[in-house]
């Protein structure tokens, strides 16, 4: 659906004689249908690279090939009605305070080109689609963070858009609210099979809605592959700094200073449950195994977890229940040793 | 002082009427003017839609020279233009020249910083929609700037008000004609009193009313 081809984009910094290359030879493939995810720091370029896709952003070099059409040799007009097809979102929802919601979404079909007749009908379907129906003559000022984000999707979608790119959709929403529209983005790639590609610098949001991510750092893409692949097993030491951040837990000086025995660190993905493993090892070696902390979540419907135990027995014993797990598990590390 | 009171009413209505209608021509012409010069100058600059530095620096700079000028200065150079225009050198028709190129520099300069604080990701959603520039400009740019423009409106108003009273000095008419020409120079206190106190009660009706739209706007959206 979107493949970059050696991207790059670079700004002439207008104050000092220096340039910025924003994005550094990015090559990538959106497959049609899928949800991408594009994961990275501040200033990384993520927003540079969505933007060559709608051709708000002019590369530099290479090309970005959008539904066979190479977005950079589009001339204005071509330029026009591709973009017609591909709808935006954005953190700060970006609606137009002096419109309604349904002259908000109005706008897109009227610029498209749609019977006035046809525009009205359109926006019922799509606000009882965002579950927005009732607020069709509000305007934005009056409306919570999550009710325009739901206002922007039914706008963006409006004129029955192939791809939604989403720019830190969920950046400016509580958790509760973040979850509720990755849920409502997820039913968008499912009901209407459209291609989503999308920028989050938090793995939980990569977690929760993607099937492909793409790590960017300084402008280059770092990694990229299957979100479990990539989040199981990470090979940049960038990727794994990041998630870092999200798989590592923190015991409390004082539990850590009155525990006897070891304290290890297991990490597990696969296809069945942690914990039969855990008990199951624990009395074929007759040791006593309690789990401190940890969390076991499910990515792509595939376990992933993260658990910290602590080891109670005599040493023989815990060393053969850690040569078993290690064999079953994915990784098993030793972060207290028995004093 | 024997039958002032008819002469004297009839001197100041005459002046407020030209007052007016200078202010007034004036401000529709340089609204209109401004305004556009303004919009080509906010679309110049920015990358959405035809951003040219050559351009927008020209317009710029013509903006800048004649805000540069004090306004009596830029009357007594334009005024011989103004028999071009209008066909005549005095009077309140002769004014409205340069009174219409002095606020439209000063309203370009203001309707461009309106366009120029208009959300950038609103008009970026719009842009990312495939509409032509016209219908963004039209439909979104215009409506989103609108409280920031009549605020600027106002100003723009206002200050044409007293550019107007220096048209006085060359003799243009008005109430800082009248105000000048007999409260002045024939030390008439009364007429000079009552000058300055109509353009007082004037800028204070259009502050308010000014005001009380953008009040107005404000409360439904
Ligand atoms: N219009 C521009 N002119 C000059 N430099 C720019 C422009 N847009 C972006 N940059 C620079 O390009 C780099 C990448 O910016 P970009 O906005 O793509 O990053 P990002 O990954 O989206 O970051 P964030 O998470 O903060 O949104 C930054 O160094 C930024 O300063
Ligand atoms: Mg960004």
């Amino acid at each position: 659906m979107i493949t970059f081809n050696d991207v790059s984009v670079s700004f002439e910094d207008a104050g000092e004689a220096r340039t910025v290359d924003a994005v550094r030879h990015v090559s990538l493939h959106v497959p049609r249908g899928s949800v991408y995810g594009i994961v990275g720091g501040s200033g990384a370029g993520k927003s540079t690279l969505l933007r060559t896709i709608n051709g708000l952003q002019p590369v530099s070099s290479g090309d970005v090939v959008v539904d066979g059409q190479s977005v950079p040799s589009l001339g204005r007009g071509e330029l026009r009605e591709l973009r017609k097809e591909i709808g935006m979102i954005f953190q700060h929802f970006n609606l137009a305070e002096s419109r309604t919601v349904g002259d908000n979404i109005a706008f897109m079909l009227e610029a498209a080109g749609w019977e006035s007749s046809a525009i009205d009908k359109r926006i019922d379907e799509l606000l009882a689609y965002v579950n927005m129906s009732e607020k069709r003559g509000a305007y934005p000022g009056r409306l919570s963070g999550g009710q325009k984000q739901r206002v922007a999707i039914a706008r963006a979608l409006a004129n029955n858009t192939k791809i939604l790119l989403c720019d830190e959709p969920t950046s400016a929403l509580d958790a509760e609210t973040t979850a509720s529209v990755l849920e409502l983005l997820k039913k968008v790639n499912r009901d209407f099979g459209v291609t989503i590609v999308l920028i989050t610098h938090e793995m939980e949001v990569i977690k929760a809605i993607a099937d492909e991510v793409l790590v960017m750092n300084h402008g280059e893409a770092v990694e990229s592959g299957h979100v479990y692949d990539v989040l199981t097993s990470p090979k940049s030491e960038f990727t794994q700094k990041l998630l870092a951040h999200t798989q590592n837990y923190h015991i409390p000086d004082d539990v850590w200073q009155s525990i006897t025995g070891e304290i290890v660190r297991i990490s597990y993905h696969g296809g069945s449950a942690v914990e039969p493993v855990i008990t199951d090892t624990a009395t074929k070696y007759g040791i006593g195994m309690n789990i401190l902390h940890g969390r076991i979540e499910y990515i792509a419907s595939r376990p992933v977890g993260v658990l910290y135990v602590n080891m109670i027995g005599n040493g023989d014993a815990v060393e053969a229940a850690k040569a078993e797990l290690s064999a079953r598990t994915a990784k098993i590390e030793v972060i207290k040793h028995d004093r | 002082m024997t039958g002032n009171i008819s002469g004297f009413s009839a001197l100041i209505e005459k002046a407020m009427v030209q007052t007016c209608y200078m202010t007034a021509a004036s401000l529709v012409c340089s609204v209109v003017l401004g305004g556009a010069l303004g919009l080509m100058m906010y679309l110049t600059a920015e990358p959405l839609f035809y951003r040219n530095r050559a351009l927008n620096q020209l317009m710029s700079a013509v903006v800048n020279i004649i805000r540069s000028l004090p306004f009596l200065i830029l009357m007594i150079f334009v005024l011989p233009l103004s028999k071009f225009i209008v066909g005549t050198k005095i009077g309140p028709d002769a004014v409205i020249v340069p009174l219409t190129i002095w606020a439209t520099a000063f309203f370009a300069r203001l309707a461009e910083a309106s366009f120029a604080a208009v959300s950038h990701g609103v008009i970026e959603a719009y842009v990312a929609s495939g509409a032509s520039t016209l219908r963004v400009v039209v439909k979104i740019l215009l409506p989103e700037a609108r409280i920031a423009l009549l605020k600027n409106i106002t100003v723009t108003l206002i200050s044409v008000i007293g550019s107007s009273a220096m048209a006085g000095l060359v003799g243009g008419g008005g109430l800082g004609d009248l105000a000048y020409r007999y409260g002045y120079q024939q030390y008439r206190t009364d007429i000079m009193l009552a000058c300055v106190v109509i353009l007082i009660i004037m800028v204070q009706l259009i502050q308010l009313l000014g005001d009380g739209i953008v009040a107005r706007i404000k409360k439904k959206q």
